[in-house]
């Protein structure tokens, strides 16, 4: 495990932001972190980034990072994002390499790196205020990783860049994550938390509401129901009940001791033309609104 | 030592991104050429008005001695021939002596000075005017048509009766009288009189002197003998000014750097790197040695300059030190109380009305100068001395004064100290709790249940 949290709970004045939350990131893996708003996400990220002290509870680095360095180890892009403005955009990148404990030539090297990476030489001796929206949103995502961290928390990390961008960001994320660097995402964009994320942590009022590997949490609130799509539009039958009906492609649940053989056979008997047949896949985003309904 | 690594990387950014601006090297450069003409105006405010304390009352009264001699023992006409070619030379005489003692200026500096104040004619000596008789005399003292009545009785020769009228005001002091004594006894009593004669004459003016129109208050005499000199106040002023202008002008720089940082949102990205006391304490130390720059500048175009050409312009090695520790100090308490007050808010409006009344409470005590002119041992200075607002301009001011005691100094010093340590447990608390903080400020009570909760 890269991070431990265990136990961690905040509040401010009235307000419980964070209230005993457990969980541990595993190394070399992205996870995400789910939410609505006022949830709690920033806030255990600000504990995670010892921004804020808990008020109960501990967060603890993995083996042989030490915890006193915490900062150094862990990248991180806020979702509020910020730059020097007026500051051209490599002396700012050093800067921030420099703050994660980095010396000198290792933040130049790291620099030069990611601002060729990224497309972004050109630009290196350029103010930022100088700079495009989406450009800037590049050099904000290059100082969360200009240190390599070992833990990197990203807040968004795709808003305000245009497709492009959001693929050139992708394939650097998945490159960070192949370099064995554990990656949370904390994003509303469900589509892009399940390509993304091996796990998640779904998170309401403060508490930690679903976790774990994504593909067994979907396969689990998929149930047993099946996408048929058919030339000719389904019959109703013994065999299944039909749940929704989307022009030619039906979803059916199969009665209990009905197999997906009896089903074929069902269909070749009634010609209905069979194009394809796949289980269904619940969307992330019908389990987030489900669970956090089901929390209140 | 890796944490100081970052203390470091944060004063190195804070001091670099200020001292490549312009704004910083045109107030460096142009606040010792604002204040050289400062200078020259006190100087020449000085200079005149201890003219005018010379040679008698302002300058707006004639030069006139009125004399009642009924007996006409005395050829004025013929007296005031001789007299005004003498008077000028030892008037200009008497304020080159003045300016050589007060200032020490090399005497070629001091002949231009006098070759202009004779060419513009205010060296001209007193001029002697029959008056016909008392209540006449009185009327035109009263209307300021000279400076002092001399009436001599008919019989003058046989009981010596003299009485020296003045008009007293706030600007006809009695060391004034000295002059016009001195007018009357070295000149006009010597010119008419034997030397037995003059000895019966001077002993009853000595008397007839409290014959004012009104007495002056007694302690005048005394509090002026106590009284700063100019050279005092000049330095103590120029240190009091140079202290406030170092402090506030980091202060505020602090300040504006914080409140951007908060605006832009770049704050909880440095956070993401290095803790609030790291960051606060790399401000602090970046601007603070801004501000040493800032002084060291000063130093170059003014202090040393001042020091080599002014003789009297004494800012010896320990007086610096002094200087340089309630500098020190007294920015760090500033600045601590402004980081974590200017915390909280998210623009530079509120934080400057936040952090008024600390700026309000660091320069009130310039306020206080004047009563120190008179008397430098002032119970209210040196109950400023001690408040640790108060105390790094109280202090500096004394420190260039000459007038800070030793042990004052001291205590001062380690009061300043003890309450900087407070203020950074403090503020420290306040600035972590801050600096994240956005939209409408805590009220008073808030920030304190937050404090307590933090």
């Amino acid at each position: 495990m890269i991070l431990s949290v265990e136990d961690v709970s905040k509040t401010f004045g009235a307000t419980k932001a964070v209230k005993q939350v457990s969980f541990s990131i595993p190394e070399g893996r992205i996870c995400g972190f789910l939410g609505p708003n006022g949830a709690g996400k920033t806030t255990l990220i600000r504990m995670i980034m010892d921004i804020y002290k808990p008020d109960v509870g501990t967060v603890t680095l993995g083996k042989g990072l030490e915890d006193a360095k915490r900062k150094n180890h862990i990248g991180y892009l806020p979702e509020e994002r910020g730059l020097y403005t007026k500051t051209k955009v490599r002396e700012t990148l050093l800067y921030f390499a420099r703050l994660k404990g980095l010396d000198a030539a290792k933040a130049s090297e790291n620099t030069d790196y990611f601002l060729d990476r990224l497309g972004m030489t050109p630009v290196a001796d350029t103010q930022i205020e100088k700079l495009s929206k989406g450009n800037q949103q590049k050099i904000q995502f290059i100082s969360a990783i200009v240190s390599r961290p070992r833990l990197l928390i990203l807040d968004e990390p795709f808003s305000g860049l245009d497709p492009v961008n959001v693929r050139l960001v992708s394939e650097v994320i998945r490159e960070l994550r192949q370099s064995g660097i554990s990656i949370v995402l904390s994003t509303h964009q469900m589509g892009q938390a399940e390509t993304f994320c091996e796990q998640i942590f779904l998170f309401n009022k403060g508490e930690l509401i679903l976790s774990g590997e994504l593909e067994p949490i979907i396969q689990q609130n998929s149930g047993g129901s099946l996408i048929v799509e058919t030339e000719r539009e389904l019959a109703a039958c013994d065999l299944f009940d039909i749940l929704e009906r989307e022009e030619r492609r039906t979803k059916i649940e199969l009665k209990p001791d009905i197999t997906t053989q009896d089903l074929l056979h069902w269909l070749a008997w009634q010609s209905a033309g069979l194009i394809s047949l796949q289980p269904y896949r619940v969307p992330l985003a019908d389990i987030f609104i489900r669970e956090v309904a089901a929390h209140g | 030592m890796a944490d100081f690594a970052k203390v470091a990387t944060v004063a190195k950014r804070e001091y670099l991104i200020q001292v490549r601006r312009w704004s910083f090297w045109l107030f460096t450069l142009g606040m010792p050429i604002f204040f050289l003409l400062i200078g020259v105006v006190m100087f020449a405010i000085a200079f005149f008005s201890m003219r005018s304390h010379m040679s008698g009352e302002g300058p707006e009264i004639p030069r006139v001695i009125g004399v009642v001699d009924p007996a006409t023992l005395i050829d004025l006409d013929t007296l005031n021939a001789q007299e005004i070619e003498e008077n000028s030379r030892d008037e200009l005489s008497g304020i080159t002596a003045l300016v050589l003692e007060e200032f020490e200026l090399p005497e070629t500096m001091v002949q231009g000075a006098t070759d202009a104040l004779a060419a513009s004619g205010l060296g001209d000596a007193f001029q002697y005017k029959p008056i016909a008789d008392l209540e006449t005399g009185k009327t035109a003292l009263r209307e300021k048509e000279m400076r002092a009545l001399l009436v001599l009785s008919p019989s003058f020769r046989e009981d010596f009766e003299a009485q020296l009228w003045r008009l007293d005001e706030e600007t006809a002091k009695p060391v004034s009288l000295h002059d016009v004594e001195q007018q009357l006894s070295r000149k006009f009593l010597l010119e008419h009189f034997g030397e037995d004669e003059i000895a019966h004459i001077l002993e009853p003016l000595d008397e007839v002197k409290r014959t004012y129109v009104q007495e002056p208050e007694p302690e005048e005499e005394e509090e002026d003998e106590r009284a700063l000199t100019i050279s005092q106040i000049s330095i103590g002023t120029t240190y009091m000014m140079a202290l406030m202008l170092l402090v506030l002008t980091s202060t505020d720089r602090l300040l504006r750097g914080l409140v951007e940082e908060k605006q832009n949102r770049v704050i909880e990205i440095l956070l993401s790197s290095v803790t609030a006391d790291q960051l606060m304490g790399g401000k602090v130390l970046g601007l603070g040695g801004l501000a040493f720059t800032q002084f060291g500048v000063w130093m170059l175009m003014g202090f040393i300059p001042g020091a080599l050409l002014l003789r009297s312009f004494d800012i010896g090695i320990l007086s610096m030190i002094g200087f340089s520790l309630y500098f020190v100090l007294g920015y760090l308490l500033i600045a601590t109380l402004i980081l974590g007050f200017g915390s909280l808010v998210n623009t530079y409006q509120e934080a400057s009305q936040w952090t008024l009344i600390i700026v309000l409470g660091f320069i009130c005590p310039m306020y206080a100068i004047p009563l120190l002119i008179n008397d430098p041992s002032a119970l209210t200075g040196r109950i400023l001395t001690f408040i640790p607002f108060t105390s790094p301009i109280m202090a500096v001011f004394r420190l260039g004064a000459d007038q800070l005691p030793l042990w004052e100094a001291a205590a001062s010093l380690i009061v300043l100290a003890l309450s900087i340590v407070v203020a950074l447990k403090v503020c420290g608390k306040i600035f972590r709790l801050g600096i994240l903080l956005t939209g409408k400020p805590p009220n008073p009570a808030r920030l304190f249940k937050l404090l307590r909760d933090a």
